[in-house]
């Protein structure tokens, strides 16, 4: 697993890599709700992540949470089939933002 | 003993003074007695002044002939001659009697040791040493007591028999003096080996992530390999192996893994390490012996390894699901070049198995001659990637069940890098009710790092059921919830309690088997969350009740710990997210 973060179109963008699980997903959950807690309109970029669990959804979750209550945006890129298949499970794929791309939204 | 000097024995005084000598001269078992009482009992029934006997020592070119008993006024005991040297060397090359009976008229005579001595040799009678038609040496006669001191041919005929009998006890006396030899050398190899089997660490020291193996092919190894925990807390690990085989590469391999072991302690860079066991081994070592060896440092706590290899087999770190990274030489084996430098690699490492080995590995063979080689080794090592604890057993018995042989001492080190999986054997590894159905069992520790390797090892497990790719996803997330909720909340902050996992596929279902060992889990209160309030949290549970077409607890029988069955039908293999109905 690894995380990284960029500047896109006004986003911050996080993206990760590898297999999300118990073991990375505190990782993970601290590094996109910083930029939130920051004030950052952020975007989680899953299209390298092959196998998401609970635990990765769960800082999803709160992330989406913690980004309405500081006013920002938070949403998520390159939902792949893996991902997708536990999003709908846990029937998250209608209440996340789910974008192809990163949105032109801030820059337009 | 008392012959009558004048009158020659006839052949029936013959046959019972061979009859007697023999038996007095096999009486000892001493070579260098034998051979000084074969000597003076001849000398003395010939009536000589002196007497030697030539023994043939060394093989063909090399063969000469050396005076090992000697008795006269002149001792030339030691005194090597050619192998066709004057009359004895004649004598050993005919195997027959030769008899000078006056030396001033024999042209043949070599005269070397009377010029030395100033004795003065009037006659000669040398009979050859015969055993089992082969001429082992020859005894010398000079000069008769009596009749102007000259041999005649009654003498010849008594000397030849006597020297039969003398060649038998020389023989005897050689074999015996063999096997006492190699009685002694069978002991003290035995001695050798059980010294250096102690130098080697067991197969196992509880709370060391190492395993190690050792097969000799003879009684003694040149091959080792050694671990041991630092007082620092780190872990030390090396294999070696060295050139050649028997004792001198069992006394080197007892060296190189003293010096090793002896400046590990100190030590925090391998390749330094190496650099000095290398300078001393130059410094005092035999020409042409030689190591290759790898040595290195782990440290449990941040995952960091250190390693450095000094000519051997490129050293495998295996990963489920991961590329197999290999670290290769990087410098000359030691005892080579004094000067002779080595790198370190140093990596983060926080699961699978670093695998060392020697080339009796790689090199066993099969029977039409084909070598176990590399890519089967990795092979083999990736599909045992999903399991806990020592994996050497696997690997041999994938040697054997190849019909791969080992020609060479066979070394193998495995140094686990998982903190999470066991350590120790308090986790059995299947479930004696249903040992030997189960697909796949592992048995790990409740550490998160624990769960990549798992559903590695499980995803390859229900693949090989031939389930679709969805299917085996849904199973593989229903079972890493299920450890992942024993491992958040069954042990409590314990990031090492036992897991135990099976799998079986039989009646067109798949059943995973999840044992722990924490305190009985009050089932009433595991239910999942209501998904219309978005909240983090028990959606694990949700995820395996709707993956799966069931979900059992059961306390396990004895009285300790919980037991979760996880069943998927066959016919009831929806893709996740789909079976909404339920």
């Amino acid at each position: 697993m690894s995380i990284s973060v960029s500047d896109v179109l006004g986003y911050r963008v996080v993206a990760l890599k590898g297999e999300v699980d118990l073991a990375c997903s505190p990782d993970v959950r601290s590094a996109v709700l910083a930029e939130i807690r920051d004030r950052q309109h952020t975007l989680v970029d899953l299209s390298g992540v092959s196998y998401i669990d609970s635990s990765g959804i769960a800082s999803l979750i709160e992330s989406y949470q913690t980004a309405r209550k500081a006013g920002v945006k938070f949403g998520l890129t390159g939902v792949n089939d893996a991902v997708m298949a536990v999003l709908k499970l846990a029937r998250l794929d209608l209440i996340f933002p789910i974008h192809a791309s990163v949105p032109r939204d801030l820059v337009d | 003993m008392s012959q009558d000097v004048s009158t020659p024995p006839d052949a029936r005084q013959l046959a019972a003074l061979v009859a007697s000598v023999t038996q007095d001269l096999a009486s000892s078992l001493d070579p260098t007695a034998t051979l000084r009482h074969v000597l003076s009992s001849v000398v003395s029934y010939m009536h000589a002044e002196a007497g030697s006997i030539f023994l043939v020592e060394g093989e063909g070119a090399a063969a000469e002939l050396v005076c090992r008993a000697c008795q006269g006024p002149v001792d030339v005991k030691g005194l090597r001659l050619r192998p066709d040297a004057g009359i004895v060397g004649q004598t050993v090359q005919s195997s027959a009697t030769r008899v000078v009976r006056d030396v001033a008229e024999d042209p043949n005579f070599s005269a070397v040791v009377d010029a030395d001595t100033g004795f003065c040799t009037r006659s000669l009678l040398c009979a050859p040493l015969v055993v089992q038609g082969r001429c082992i040496g020859a005894v010398e006669l000079i000069n008769k007591r009596s009749r102007e001191g000259l041999f005649d041919a009654a003498d010849e005929a008594l000397a030849t028999a006597l020297a039969a009998s003398a060649a038998l006890a020389i023989h005897s006396a050689r074999m015996a003096q063999e096997l006492i030899v190699q009685e002694r050398m069978c002991r003290e190899l035995e001695l050798a080996r059980e010294i250096q089997s102690g130098l080697l660490p067991p197969a196992h020291t509880p709370g060391l992530p190492v395993y190690g193996c050792n097969r000799p092919a003879t009684e003694v190894s040149g091959d080792f390999f050694d671990c041991r925990l630092l007082p620092d807390g780190r872990v030390y690990f090396a294999i070696a192996d060295v050139a050649g085989k028997g004792m001198n590469a069992a006394l080197l391999m007892s060296r190189t893994s003293s010096l090793l072991r002896c400046l590990a302690r100190e030590a925090t860079d391998p390749a330094q390490l190496l650099a000095d066991v290398n300078r001393e081994l130059c410094e005092t070592g035999r020409l042409g012996f030689f190591v290759t060896a790898i040595c290195g440092f782990h440290d449990p706590v941040s995952g960091e390894v250190r390693l450095a290899n000094a000519g051997h087999l490129p050293a495998l770190w295996i990963q489920a699901g991961q590329p197999v990274r290999s670290f290769a030489a990087s410098g000359l084996p030691l005892g080579i070049e004094a000067s002779a430098g080595y790198e370190t690699e140093i990596f983060t490492a926080q699961a699978g198995d670093l695998y060392l080995y020697t080339d009796g590995l790689t090199e066993a063979r099969d029977a039409a001659g084909e070598e176990f080689g590399q890519a089967r080794l990795t092979e083999t090592v990736l599909a045992l990637a999903g399991f806990a604890g020592n994996k050497l057993v696997q690997l041999e018995a994938a040697l054997t069940a190849g019909g791969f042989t080992a020609r060479d001492d066979l070394t193998l080190l495995q140094v686990e890098f998982s903190k999470a999986f066991c350590d120790d054997e308090s986790v059995p590894d299947v479930d004696p009710e249903t040992a030997g159905q189960a697909l796949l069992a592992l048995a790990f520790r409740s550490n998160p790092a624990a769960l990549a390797p798992m559903r590695a090892a499980l995803r390859q497990t229900l693949e090989g059921v031939g389930l679709i790719h969805q299917a085996c996803e849904d199973i593989v997330l229903a079972v890493n919830e299920a450890c992942a909720n024993v491992i958040r909340h069954a042990y409590g902050p314990s990031m090492d309690g036992p897991l135990r996992l099976a799998v079986f596929a039989t009646g067109g279902e798949v059943r995973v088997v999840v044992d722990d060992w924490a305190p009985p889990v009050d089932f009433c209160h595991i239910r999942p969350r209501d998904l219309d309030d978005v909240q983090p949290g028990g959606i694990g549970t949700h995820f395996m009740q709707a993956l799966v077409d069931s979900c059992e607890y059961a306390h396990r029988t004895g009285g300790v710990g919980n037991r979760l069955i996880l069943r998927r039908r066959f016919a009831a293999l929806t893709p996740a997210g789909e079976p909404s109905e339920r």
